[in-house]
């Protein structure tokens, strides 16, 4: 349903977005500028016999007390879920690997727990440079946190080519990264395709379709994929991180999918198509079969207190330069079964509050709904059109 | 005296729950970051 409003001006468009974006440039900035770890503790962990550390150009060279060099160490760094994984790798003189921390990570905590970096580096120490599985990743890589683990490798092969050249005069080629076009990011695809194509239809084709579509995100982008959209990757794109297009097609296509439909087309496919969440609210819904209507407001008010939750949350990330800090939603209880007693419980409201009401996190909590209705706000003050506020699915 | 209806205190509660698990979940994530 489409109705014309009147077109705002672009004096009180500039006074009503002017201060969000500047407090979030501000957080960006702040983020940005905030100074990296000390390295100095950490190489004296990697190298306990060094007594004093010269750098130059990236590479850190370690010396005894009695001045001779021990060995040398750097940073690399990989693509990680929240932001760049900056690792330090140390080698002795001979190219073996004597140890390796994590330097800076930006992962979401519960997930960062679960990958085996200190195993990791232990099991490589004593191997020579030039014999690092960095296959590895399948090993450290537990499900739901392959992001995490794969980033490390490719810290530590960034870390010992960059030593490796310096130091023993041995160039390590880079391998070549295949643009990843599997079965998650045709299924991404042919919803958004198919949701535009037959937007126009109504009544039995249009809920055959969307009940397809819905199921089929459900299981590839929930259950065996678990990558919907999430704050922490809002907030990890608006911070100016955009990890490599090649292993991360998915994340690009959900986002360009979602802000091209509600740009274009005036709705977010996204939630009503793709989402995997809204989904399972939808299938739970139909289980309980009622339909509460929530007074107007309950609705304001549970909405306002969404977007004033959302803007805090992206606010702090941004400045704290840790975009998972922004993360609450419950999708990785139900898609990942990982998640802390809060999320659970969390969830547990979410399922039972469905069997009541026509999609609640979507309506009332989903951060999604807020860029939504900001992207939705600004397209109508370009082109005057309003659209309804609810997620009314059939 | 409004009789205040049973369905308002429902959604009053479950309004209150909701936000306040999100807070909590936030806090939590903030201190597991270290």
């Amino acid at each position: 349903m489409v109705k014309r409003g009147s077109r705002p001006t672009l004096k009180n468009s500039l006074s009503r977005y002017l201060p969000a974006i500047a407090i979030l440039a501000i957080a960006v900035w702040y983020g940005r500028s905030r100074s990296g770890p000390d390295l100095v503790p950490l190489l004296h962990e990697i190298f306990p016999g060094a007594s004093r550390f010269e750098q130059s150009e990236g590479i850190y060279a370690a010396y005894s007390i009695e001045n001779s060099l021990v060995g040398w160490a750097a940073t690399g760094s990989g693509s990680g879920f929240g932001g760049p994984m900056v690792v330090l790798v140390g080698l002795d003189t001979t190219g073996n690997v004597v140890g390796g921390r994590v330097v800076e990570q930006r992962e979401t905590p519960i997930f960062f727990r679960m990958v085996r970096a200190p195993a990791f580096f232990a099991e490589t120490a004593g191997t020579h440079f030039t014999e690092i599985n960095y296959n590895y990743g399948e090993i450290v890589g537990v499900t739901g946190a392959t992001m995490s683990s794969e980033a490390i490798i490719s810290g530590v092969r960034d870390a010992v080519t960059s030593v490796a050249g310096p130091g023993f005069n041995v160039h390590i080629p880079l391998p070549e990264k295949p643009f990843e076009f599997g079965i998650l990011e045709l299924v991404i695809l042919l919803l958004f395709v198919t949701a535009v194509a037959t937007r126009r239809f109504r009544g039995r084709s249009a809920d055959l379709i969307r009940w397809s579509s819905q199921v089929t995100g459900l299981v590839v982008i929930g259950f065996w994929k678990n990558s919907p959209i999430t704050v922490a990757k809002i907030t990890a794109l608006m911070s100016g991180y955009f990890p490599d297009i090649r292993s991360n097609l998915a994340l690009y296509l959900l986002t360009g999918g979602f802000l091209f439909t509600v740009l274009i087309i005036g709705r977010s496919i996204y939630c009503t198509h793709v989402c995997p969440f809204g989904s399972v609210q939808q299938l739970i819904n139909l289980i309980g079969g009622k339909r509460i209507k929530f007074p107007r407001w309950a609705s304001r008010l549970m909405t306002g207190a969404r977007d004033v939750i959302v803007f805090s949350v992206i606010v702090t990330a941004l400045a704290m330069a840790q975009p998972a800090l922004a993360s609450y939603e419950p999708f990785a209880a139900l898609f990942a079964l990982r998640g802390t007693v809060l999320q659970w419980f969390l969830l547990f409201i979410v399922m039972v509050a469905s069997l009541f009401i026509q999609r609640p996190w979507c309506n009332f909590f989903c951060p999604v709904r807020s860029c939504e209705k900001v992207v939705k706000d600004m397209r109508q003050r370009f082109t005057g059109f309003v659209e309804i506020e609810s997620i009314e699915c059939d | 005296m409004k009789r205040i209806k049973t369905k308002n205190i429902f959604i009053a509660a479950f309004i209150l729950i909701t936000d306040s698990l999100i807070i909590a979940i936030l806090v939590e994530t903030f201190l597991a970051s270290g």
